[in-house]
């Protein structure tokens, strides 16, 4: 299996937390639910460029939304896609095979 | 309600592709506002944004990464070289008699070459047609800001170096990104 196929650990956050937003995955809420997890204080350029370069590779697409009142702003929303579904669930497995049997010193 | 401030608002304007900018801004200045204005906090996160900003952007292949890579990279040659010229100087008592031989020219050249390789991974094959023509420009202008002077052999031998390595570089980045460097 070629290394691409995986997923960064920052690349699974952000896709973890468009996955969780659903309909409010916009660029600053994936950066906050990000924080309010894990504690990480990402920034948003970290965030933009990870969520890019995941639709570059076909694993996230995003759509551009008009103003939902006069004074609001056009925002962008990203879906994860089936691709990206199943790079996650790969990696996550990947993952959970190293883990198997274990044993951290001092946990 | 209180600004962003002002610097650091244009910092993330800079580094920020077009295609992203208003968004990246209004998401920043949103988050600024519900936390009460704290300019420490924007500051931070303009100056950690605006590195990740800028790699997006330029591996995105956007024309004005690419210019500005390709501009460092014929220029920067000429700066380096001086440079160098400066020390060899400084280290010499007597300097009477001391000229720039032709390999100063040609590891001018080289580093052109070398540093255009670069700059090509980040145009696009049909960014090429004007990356070309700039990077020569800009090797010349800074050959003749530097040695007051840019003999004919050396236009000729930076425009076929620039050429050969930014369509290298451009080739390069095609094949990384048909993934079969993956």
């Amino acid at each position: 299996m070629a290394k691409g196929e995986f997923l960064g650990e920052f690349e699974q956050m952000v896709m973890l937390a468009v996955l969780r937003l659903e309909e409010a995955a916009y660029g600053m809420e994936v950066r906050r639910e990000i924080e309010t997890r894990t504690g990480r204080d990402a920034s948003i350029g970290a965030v933009y460029a990870t969520l890019d370069r995941l639709e570059s590779k076909g694993m996230v697409r995003s759509r551009e939304l008009p103003p939902e009142t006069e004074k609001g702003r056009t925002r962008r929303l990203y879906k994860v896609t089936a691709d990206g579904g199943r790079a996650l669930a790969r990696t996550q497995e990947a993952v959970a095979k190293m883990w198997e049997g274990v044993r951290v010193p001092g946990v | 309600m209180t600004r962003p401030p002002m610097l650091a608002e244009w910092l993330v304007r800079v580094a920020c592709p077009a295609r992203d900018r208003r968004f990246v801004l209004a998401d920043l200045e949103a988050e600024y506002e519900l936390r009460g204005g704290p300019a420490l906090w924007y500051w931070r996160q303009a100056v950690r944004s605006a590195p990740a900003l800028a790699v997006m952007g330029a591996r995105r292949g956007d024309w004005e990464y690419a210019l500005l890579a390709v501009m460092l990279a014929s220029a920067a040659p000429a700066i380096f070289m001086e440079a160098w010229w400066s020390f060899l100087l400084s280290a010499i008592p007597l300097k009477a008699d001391i000229v720039r031989g032709a390999d100063f020219a040609i590891l001018s050249v080289a580093i052109t070459a070398l540093l255009s390789v670069g700059a090509g991974i980040i145009c696009t094959v049909r960014g090429l047609f004007w990356a070309i023509p700039a990077a020569w420009i800009f090797a010349l202008l800074g050959q003749a800001a530097v040695h007051n002077s840019a003999p004919t052999w050396f236009g000729a031998a930076t425009l076929a170096a620039a050429t050969v390595a930014l369509a290298a570089g451009a080739w390069l980045r095609r094949i990384f990104d048909g993934g079969q460097l993956a």
